[in-house]
């Protein structure tokens, strides 16, 4: 059990360090609320309405084909620092036959009309 | 590294990939022959298949095994696939909805389900099952203007994704007891750790591991996703749903419970019984009380589930090779079932068990056939059903558990009842009024005619397919 101690303290301290220091300032600073200090904060835009409204379907789609070039590029890092130690020819082939996976949903999506904002 | 060893899996995931371009390029009128390049794909893969060594190599640095046991289920789902393919491609286009990314999501699924089916590693099943399921769950929600079809996928896709988070916990226990991912390395590790004392962590490992697998196959009692699925997914996917994704769940249990876990003490051999007698219990029981064809034979299907958990409890080799043996019968049953199903909704008529009054005068070729598929599914001699369900009852008699043979026996006289009442309805019930002739296209006629030579050849001239499941069946340790 004793090399778990380790994380049992810091899960014990990270906790501990958010609360007590917001219950310290909480008990130190005196308090004026006003409705313009209990907005959120967002880059000083005045905010409006609710948070939980519909969003257009589009972000999401947009998200996903994201995501596409989001996982080339997380898969591509490591390929690159590890290149050298890699029998070159084969892992040049793995990576093109990876990129064109790739591409491959990509033009579909495009083809399919995904990429125009409607 | 030599690929040449997974070209089945690479032929079928290029094919797939192959549909996604064509169909941007093909234009939409044409996109018929779509569904012959699937068919081209899905036999290449096959004699691909047949010609991989089966010696129990193995390759890519150990993650993969070729034995008999991953010929056999290579040809099963490609056979699955293809009988969906034939009578997908009027089902589809009849809907509206894009053929080439259905047949491409088919062909991605298989690829999974033959990924996982040849796996010797958990890390390369896991990943197979979740090509295999995530795939599975947009096939299941494929037709998106019909509010039953995205419920069906919703359901499967929530189901599904607590299914695979438990069975990856349960897999984390396990190499955590071990410290090991290959299968046959899983195996030697267990019997040292249970002599330091940590077989209850593995066992409580084992037991995640057929939880998550119990909602894939939709064991009792996590089988209620079933139902639902079942009903609102395309018909075609119906049957894939319970040919494919159940057999490869089927297969994970071969690899991961009797190979992987073998070895543990304790009694899961009998708890295995047990989960099974309920199964097929409870399937059969509910089936007795639905409407909808579907859903009867979403129900049927989690019985016909029940007797296959029977051969692995047994765990024997003639256990599990009758298990396999049971899988290509259900196979040909089931999709034919469902090819007849399909083949009466194109013709617009409707999915309760009311609506096929009078098929035997308006219909006599369908409604024969569905005859046969469900004496088969019933288990009367003949039929593939029949010669599934003797060797699954001599394998638990020879195997020192008769209780499953009862259990089997009484299950087959309760099913009697439902499988009887569509029967009844078809040949006895008056005709309604303007009932029209059906006609079908010559894709189901293919798939029609495949089905109905393999239910009735495995019932009378089993020996071929019997020899080769126990050929699949002896190597498997």
């Amino acid at each position: 059990m004793g090399k778990y101690l380790d994380i049992l303290v810091f899960v014990i301290g990270g906790i501990a360090f958010p609360v007590g220091v917001v219950t310290l300032g909480g008990s130190l600073r005196r308090s004026y609320p006003d409705p313009a200090k209990e907005a959120s904060y967002e880059s000083g835009e005045t905010p409006f309405g609710d948070a939980r409204i519909r969003f257009h379907i589009g972000y999401y789609i947009f998200a996903l084909i994201y995501l596409v070039f989001d996982v080339e590029a997380v898969f591509l890092y490591p390929w690159a620092v590890q290149y050298l130690h890699l029998s070159r020819g084969i892992a040049f082939g793995e990576i093109v036959v990876f990129v064109v996976m790739l591409l491959i949903g990509w033009f579909y999506a495009w083809r399919k009309k995904v990429l125009s904002w409607m | 590294m030599n690929f040449g060893t997974v070209w089945p899996e690479i032929i079928l995931a290029a094919v797939g990939m192959a549909l996604i371009l064509l169909d941007v390029i093909v234009p939409k009128q044409r996109q018929r022959a779509l569904g012959l390049v699937a068919v081209l794909g899905m036999v290449g893969s096959g004699v691909a298949a047949a010609f991989e060594p089966r010696n129990g190599a193995l390759a890519l640095g150990g993650m993969i095994i070729l034995d008999p046991l991953s010929l056999f289920f290579r040809l099963l789902f490609l056979a699955g696939a293809l009988l969906v393919t034939l009578f997908s491609v009027d089902y589809i286009r009849g809907k509206g909805r894009d053929l080439a990314e259905f047949l491409a999501l088919v062909c991605f699924a298989t690829t999974g389900a033959m990924i996982l089916a040849i796996s010797w590693n958990v890390v390369s099943l896991f990943v197979g099952l979740e090509l295999l399921s995530i795939s599975a769950y947009v096939l299941a929600g494929f037709l998106r203007d019909e509010p039953k079809s995205n419920e069906a996928g919703l359901k499967y896709f929530l189901n599904g994704a607590l299914a695979s988070s438990v069975l990856l916990f349960g897999l984390s226990l396990v190499y955590g007891v071990t410290g090991q991912t290959g299968i046959p390395e899983i195996a030697k590790a267990l019997v040292t750790a249970q002599t330091q004392g940590y077989s209850t962590v593995a066992l409580m490992g084992l037991g995640m591991v057929l939880v998550g697998l119990g909602f894939k196959i939709a064991a009792v009692p996590f089988h209620l996703w079933a139902p639902d699925a079942y009903e609102g997914s395309p018909t075609p996917i119906a049957g894939f749903l319970s040919v494919v994704a159940e057999g490869a769940g089927i297969a994970a249990i071969i690899r991961l419970v009797s190979v992987a876990m073998g070895p543990l003490e304790g009694s899961w051999g009998v708890w295995l019984g047990a989960l099974s007698i309920l199964t097929m219990t409870v399937g059969n029981v509910t089936a007795l009380w639905q409407k909808n064809i579907k859903r009867m034979l979403a129900y049927s299907s989690v019985a016909q589930v029940g007797y296959i958990l029977a051969g692995l409890a047994v765990g024997t080799t003639a256990g599990i090779g009758a298990v396999l043996f049971y899988l290509a019968a259900y196979l040909f049953m089931t999709m034919g079932a469902f090819t007849v199903i399909a083949s009466l909704s194109s013709a617009g008529q409707g999915n309760e068990i009311s609506d096929y009054a009078g098929l035997g005068v308006r219909s006599p070729i369908l409604a024969v056939l569905l005859t046969i598929f469900m004496a088969s599914l019933l288990g009367i001699p003949a039929t593939a059903g029949f010669m599934g369900k003797l060797s699954l009852i001599g394998a638990a008699v020879h195997g020192g558990m008769a209780w499953l043979a009862v259990g089997i026996a009484v299950n087959s006289a309760i099913s009697v009842a439902y499988y009887w009442l569509v029967a009844r309805t078809m040949w006895l019930d008056p005709v309604p009024e303007k009932a029209e002739p059906i006609r079908r296209s010559a894709e189901l006629g293919a798939a029609l005619v495949v089905t109905t030579v393999g239910t009735l050849f495995l019932g009378i001239l089993p020996q071929v397919v019997f020899f080769f499941a126990n050929w699949a069946s002896v190597g498997i340790r």
